[in-house]
């Protein structure tokens, strides 16, 4: 096979192979954020628990620790905040990648715009774009 | 009864074939050559190569605010050149069409007209951007207190392929799901801003739930992935529109029933600056499209003072004219120009000419709008055609291909035939035909005077000397 063919199919198996991974990753975080999610609203409801300031088991992937709660629900919250960077991050790899995909392949047309920052929905909605 | 039903939605889709309806492209290769027959165009090949050259420079933004003329002859293909044209832009480039005597109209003054026109055609591109949950709804429930004023509390299940989620909604939620009648098995999408929901369908495992569905269940695929996910959508809305949304309160309704009136000029200012910032910003595209002015000769002075001006403007779109005009004279001035266009104006646009077709040209043309109009010819009737086409007009000639085909059909046959042709040719006269029998028999038509077509006469003998005095010269 032709170097250079060779060199442009590699490129764009490698591109795709990275955002699989990428998507996938995502779906992991994604299932952490729920259930940090469903874990903290539970929490934050049970008042009296916070009030005494009284210790729960935490369970952190692989083991258990007794934490006391005030301290658990901050845990929790600086997780989800981490998660929430990671996938953004992540969804701007894939933006990217994707992106270079459509334009080896020729098809930059498809994908134009995707780098436009986003306007907030309180504008775009009086627009009423979706027809 | 299902039956009668799929028969009436057939006869709403009849397609109607437009006169220029078989055009795909410019049907140019890789090279920028015309293919002497390709993607509906049939010969003229500078003027597509010209044009080809022209889109491309349209693609690549090096050419905003400049104009292209379309000159020649009547019926040498103009406008079906821009119709290609347009095609080859493809649907991301904005693309309005008018004819040169739509500016002219009561409800609107012409320059009000030709900034619509201006402004449809440049367009801004958009991202919206959504943090949305979506999922199948595995369950819902409601607890409701014992007392009447207790507060409601819900809990809905979602899940995808790869994963579940329970989530405490609130009072409005609970509304919004019950007014939707939204239940197990349905597959929703929520937005996190504003809390709207959508009922994207029903799940396909559940399909066989029931032994009988109505039949507006829409049955969708499970989502796969993460249940929250960012959604972005790139859109494309034309300046005028966005005019026209911002200078009324109710300014989509306007927008679909046509009669927008005249918008304000701070309105516009007010949209420019917000376009020309969101650029800035990076949250918009601005794309110049293209303005097709067809019969360009009915423009007058005012409106091509306009234009001059407008061609000059930041964000300007591609004009393109059309014209079958000769030296002709400018409406509302008593100067003549070629093709009654200011030389002004004139020197600002790049001209591309259209010769009157050949004989084989335009025997392929009758064939391809033959296929187009679903009609069967014979070789025989088309060379005829091609004859009359050659004779009298390709416009005469194209029309003649339904004609007879109702003809033949008339007769039973499956194909037009020689004779099909003939009937039709006696039938419906052309345009040579017609002028020569109303000067033979023009004493016997109303409103007939003497002396009007004797001055008439005499004046059209000036003319053509003036004309060939300003060649000579």
């Amino acid at each position: 096979m032709d170097p250079k063919v060779k060199n442009y199919l590699c490129n764009i198996e490698q591109l795709a192979e990275e955002v699989l991974t990428e998507k996938q990753q995502i779906i992991d975080f994604d299932k952490k954020r729920q259930s940090n999610h469903e874990s903290l609203a539970k929490l934050t409801k049970k008042k009296k628990l916070l009030e005494n300031n009284r210790k729960i088991w935490l369970c952190l992937g692989d083991f258990f620790m007794k934490v006391e709660s005030k301290k658990a629900v901050e845990l929790i919250k600086t997780d989800q905040k981490q998660f929430d960077s990671e996938i953004k991050n992540l969804n701007t790899s894939i933006k990217k990648k994707s992106q270079e995909i459509f334009k080896l392949q020729g098809k930059a047309n498809l994908v134009a715009g995707f780098n436009l920052k986003p306007i907030d929905q309180n504008i775009t909605r009086p627009l009423k774009l979706d027809k | 009864m299902s039956n009668f039903l799929s028969e009436v939605k057939d006869i709403t889709r009849i397609e109607r074939t437009a006169m220029h309806s078989h055009i795909q492209g410019l049907g140019l290769d890789d090279f920028l050559e015309p293919r002497n027959v390709s993607q509906g165009m049939v010969g003229q090949k500078s003027a597509r190569k010209a044009a080809g050259l022209i889109v491309r420079l349209i693609k690549q933004g090096k050419i905003a605010g400049r104009g292209i003329l379309i000159a020649g002859q009547p019926g040498t293909g103009k406008t079906a050149l821009a119709m290609a044209m347009s095609h080859e832009l493809g649907e991301q480039t904005p693309f309005t069409s008018i004819s040169g005597s739509e500016l002219f109209s009561l409800e609107m003054s012409k320059t009000e007209a030709m900034t619509q026109a201006i402004r449809k055609s440049i367009g801004v591109r958009v991202k919206e951007m959504a943090e949305v949950l979506e999922g199948e709804v595995v369950e819902i429930r409601i607890e409701r207190p014992e007392s009447l004023e207790g507060v409601r509390k819900g809990k809905i299940t979602l899940k995808t392929t790869d994963m579940d989620s329970m989530y405490e909604i609130g009072n409005k939620m609970m509304d919004q799901l019950s007014e939707l009648g939204i239940s197990s098995g349905d597959v929703i999408s929520i937005q996190k801003a504003g809390g709207k929901v959508t009922k994207l369908g029903r799940s396909y495992s559940r399909s066989k739930d029931y032994d009988i569905n109505t039949s507006n269940i829409n049955f969708v695929e499970c989502p796969s992935g993460e249940l929250q996910k960012t959604k972005e959508v790139v859109h494309m809305i034309s300046i005028h529109d966005m005019d026209v949304i911002n200078s009324y309160s109710r300014g989509f309704e306007k927008l679909f029933l046509g009669n927008t009136g005249e918008i304000k000029q701070e309105i516009r200012e007010k949209i420019n600056e917000q376009v020309l910032l969101w650029r800035e910003e990076g949250k918009a595209d601005i794309i110049p499209g293209v303005l097709f002015i067809d019969e360009t000769h009915m423009l007058d002075i005012e409106t091509f003072s306009y234009l001059n001006r407008a061609l000059e403007d930041d964000l300007s779109p591609i004009l393109i004219m059309a014209s079958n005009r000769g030296i002709t004279r400018i409406r509302g001035t008593n100067y003549k120009s070629p093709h009654g266009i200011p030389i002004d104006l004139l020197d600002r646009l790049l001209i591309i000419a259209t010769k009157p077709y050949e004989y084989e040209d335009i025997k392929h043309i009758l064939k391809i709008r033959a296929e187009e109009e679903d009609v069967e010819i014979d070789e025989e009737a088309l060379e005829m055609l091609t004859n009359i086409g050659v004779e009298t007009s390709l416009r005469y000639a194209i029309q003649l291909i339904i004609t007879s085909d109702l003809v033949s059909k008339k007769r039973k046959g499956t194909k037009v035939k020689l004779n099909d042709v003939r009937r039709v040719y006696t039938l419906f006269v052309d345009v040579k035909r017609s002028s020569q029998f109303l000067k033979e028999y023009q004493k016997q038509f109303m409103f007939f005077e003497n002396n009007e077509t004797e001055e008439k006469e005499k004046k059209e003998k000036e003319d053509e000397n003036s004309i060939l005095i300003e060649d000579l010269n």
